[in-house]
């Protein structure tokens, strides 16, 4: 039962090893049209690899982020940690490339390696189009980078059949919102057996229903709040059970009468009401600490990052613990930076208002956040963001404070014994055990 | 030697099982109860009347954490007995106004005591809503003068008593019994994303605003412009205060709570006027001050008040769907189309 997973990423052979040639690949571009394979296959045996990439990328993202829609762009926001975020959103607004390609790995929608060769396709063209005039016409994009790429975005995404992917979760979800399961249905069971990052999920589905919801949907939410929640409780981590309380908070503040109800009655069940926070000041840090995390996925980051963390730095020192996992999540993303550096003026504000939290604080985030901080953990896989770890783990002397997970722990030793390997390591046996 | 027969020794043989089945060890003596009762009955502090409400409960921090938001005071603590109960509410009876409650935490040989209030945000849900819920260990037993000589008691294990401290007959309905309907038909065509929050708003705002009023009506329409038989003699709003609009509007944070709250004490202020109040049943206020001709077919026995609003009454299903009256001393009568 323990390996027991809710969906997985369909796999399977899409393009034969036969397939070869622009032409022979772009063939099984089922999401394409004759008119876009004819013409990447022209830029492509024209040598124009960098525009025929250029072309494909941009009908990848497009397909990608309609086929995440399917499963709910608020869901897609509660995933990314992005409260404000609802239905009427348009996805091509609220999802960066970059956070694109993650979520569909999370969902199954790809697999982990077509989500890394998509990633490599992505830093490829990044990396071209924010060469200087003068690099841009002695650097190119070669044949093989060009068909390397082709491959990764027909086999990630255009060479499926549209929206069909998600479909066990999105069945899931439904079923979470549309039907009342009873406390021995075999999906309570499996969800129980589940890895980490599902019963993650489950609560984003289920709080983000029992804050929007009415009628029938939110009956059925509110009972299914009352099954799960308490059969996953001890296995959450205090960001998942914050969300419960905070949640709570959102719908008494917002008059949700039927909500507070169902929520009051876990909370008690589970005896869970020391999670509801005092008041509602955690969603200003939250919201601010997702303006970080915008301008950290957006274009031109270093010259955008700066002003987001000075305005959560001037909410005050002082961040509510509901809010603790997006804020510590968004500096630290601020100053490990990513595969090209970090933004100065960002960085060095953004390390002043880590120093004035406590190593308690400290010592919450590692043990309690950190092993499902994805976005982190990712960065640790990345040679530049790696080196400002290590450095960012001797400056705030991480190895000295009292960490109760193992894997945790010995990827602190590693970042004070400077054993890059060892980091890399143990950060992916820290998002295995999440995704499981 | 005559022998006294008072209040006092009827009410502890009614409220004992009442006290039993709430759980709360303070009340294993009904004797305390009964006292507070007494004293809320009739509450006067310098000669002004007060009526504070008054929540004993086993567990203080239980009932903070309940309510996000919200603020609480410890004012002091006394002994656990019938005079422990008399300082409390001299301490507290005069700051329980605006939304301050007074809380009685009672413990193994004392009372802790204070005050709290739920959310200052004029939309959030209402304290009762969630302490009057059952709630396994935690225990909430609230007392209130709901209208002249009448205390409520509730338990949130499920008990629930009008004490009718007067002349009234046993089967006489609860005071303010109709104010849940009332709000149910003003709302009855609110978005139903805005409903809930809109019900909580007015409840909160005509509860406390017709505790302190001296009489209203309050007639409801389903038509998209005021009904001719209360337009013609009455104030109508060139443009109608849309509760429900400004309960969505606070909800995405375009307007601030204040703004609602200025818009509710203009209701209030129209509570204390003359004449009918008109909703229609999307929760917009359309007029005050209306007057409407008698009816003088039935044979009405009473004052002007209950005679229009039996000339209202009769016009419901006519452009009228519900109508409510408050008495001066705090009763109330209600007809609506959906109660047929």
């Amino acid at each position: 039962m323990t390996d027991m997973i809710l969906w997985q990423p369909e796999s399977g052979e899409l393009i034969p090893v036969s397939a070869k040639t622009p032409a022979e690949i772009s063939g099984f571009a089922k999401q394409l049209s004759i008119k876009d394979k004819k013409q990447i296959v022209s830029a492509f045996d024209s040598g124009h690899y960098e525009m025929g990439i250029n072309y494909l990328w941009g009908k990848t993202v497009t397909a990608l982020k309609k086929e995440l829609s399917a499963v709910g762009v608020g869901l897609l926001g509660e995933m990314l940690g992005k409260a404000d975020v609802d239905e009427d959103d348009d996805v091509e607004d609220i999802i960066t490339t970059k956070e694109s390609i993650r979520l569909a790995e999370e969902l199954g929608i790809v697999s982990s390696t077509d989500s890394m060769r998509l990633r490599h396709t992505y830093e490829l063209i990044t990396h071209f189009s924010k060469l200087e005039v003068e690099e841009s016409d002695s650097e190119e994009i070669d044949e093989s980078e060009a068909i390397t790429s082709l491959k990764s975005c027909i086999k990630g995404v255009l060479g499926r059949p549209k929206v069909e992917v998600a479909k066990k979760f999105v069945e899931f979800r439904e079923a979470l919102e549309g039907e009342t399961l009873s406390s021995d249905d075999p999906r309570v069971e499996m969800l129980r057996s589940s890895p980490y990052f599902f019963n993650k999920l489950t609560v984003s589905v289920l709080m983000n229903a029992a804050k929007k919801n009415t009628g029938a949907n939110l009956e059925h939410s509110l009972a299914n709040i009352n099954t799960l929640i308490p059969s996953i409780w001890s296995k959450l981590r205090e960001a998942e059970k914050w969300q419960v309380g905070l949640a709570y908070a959102e719908a008494f503040a917002d008059g949700k009468t039927t909500s507070v109800g169902g929520l009051k009655s876990v909370l008690l069940k589970v005896k869970g009401f020391d999670y509801v926070p005092e008041n509602l000041r955690s969603d200003t840090f939250i919201k601010a600490a997702e303006a970080i995390f915008r301008a950290h996925d957006g274009l031109n980051n270093f010259y955008n990052e700066a002003r987001p963390v000075r305005n959560l730095s001037k909410l005050g020192s002082t961040i509510p613990t509901p809010a603790l996992p997006a804020c510590f999540s968004a500096l630290l993303s601020i100053i490990l930076g990513n595969s090209y550096g970090v933004a100065w003026a960002a960085e060095s504000e953004a390390k002043g208002l880590l120093k004035k939290l406590s190593s308690d604080r400290w010592a919450y985030y590692l043990n309690n956040v950190f092993p499902s901080d994805v976005r982190i953990l990712n960065k640790l896989s990345s040679s530049k963001p790696r080196v400002n770890w290590i450095n960012l783990s001797k400056e705030f002397d991480l190895g000295s404070l009292d960490i109760k997970n193992n894997t945790v722990s010995l990827l602190l030793k590693a970042s004070i014994d400077k054993k890059e390997n060892k980091i890399s390591s143990c950060s992916v046996k820290l998002l295995k055990d999440y995704y499981g | 030697m005559p022998e006294n027969i008072t209040f006092r020794t009827q009410l502890i043989g009614s409220i004992t099982e009442f006290c039993q089945d709430s759980q709360l060890a303070f009340l294993a003596n009904a004797l305390h109860l009964v006292e507070l009762i007494v004293l809320l009955a009739r509450y006067k502090e310098e000669g002004s009347n007060l009526y504070p409400k008054v929540y004993l409960t086993n567990n203080i921090k239980m009932l903070n954490s309940m309510l996000p938001d919200g603020e609480s005071l410890k004012i002091g603590s006394s002994s656990a007995n019938a005079n422990g109960i008399k300082s409390v509410l001299k301490k507290c009876a005069p700051l329980a106004t605006n939304g301050w409650l007074i809380y009685v935490e009672a413990c193994e040989n004392k009372l802790e005591y204070g005050v709290f209030k739920g959310s200052g945000n004029p939309i959030s849900v209402l304290v009762d809503d969630v302490l009057m819920t059952k709630n396994d260990d935690f225990i909430v037993v609230k007392a209130f003068q709901v209208a002249d000589d009448c205390v409520e008691i509730k338990a949130n294990s499920g008990g629930l008593h009008y004490i009718f401290l007067n002349h009234r007959k046993e089967d006489s309905p609860p005071p303010l019994q109709f104010l849940g309907k009332l709000v149910e038909a003003v709302t009855e065509k609110t978005p139903e994303v805005d409903k809930e929050p809109t019900i909580s708003f007015l409840n909160r705002l005509l509860f406390g605003a017709l505790r302190e009023s001296h009489g209203c009506i309050i007639a409801v329409t389903s038509m998209d412009t005021p009904p001719k038989l209360l337009s013609s003699d009455g104030v109508i709003l060139e443009e109608p205060i849309d509760f429900s609009k400004l309960v969505y509007d606070l909800k995405k944070g375009t307007i601030d709570p204040s703004h609602l709250d200025s818009k509710g004490h203009l209701l209030q202020g129209m509570l204390n006027s003359d004449g009918i109040i008109l909703f229609d049943n999307r929760g917009r206020l359309l007029g005050y001050n209306c007057f409407v001709k008698m009816n003088n077919k039935e044979n009405i026995i009473g004052g002007a008040r209950k005679r229009a609003f039996a000339s209202v009454k009769s016009k419901i299903g006519n452009g009228i769907s519900a109508v409510f009256m408050q008495s001066q001393d705090g009763w109330t009568d209600f007809d609506g189309s959906h109660t047929k």
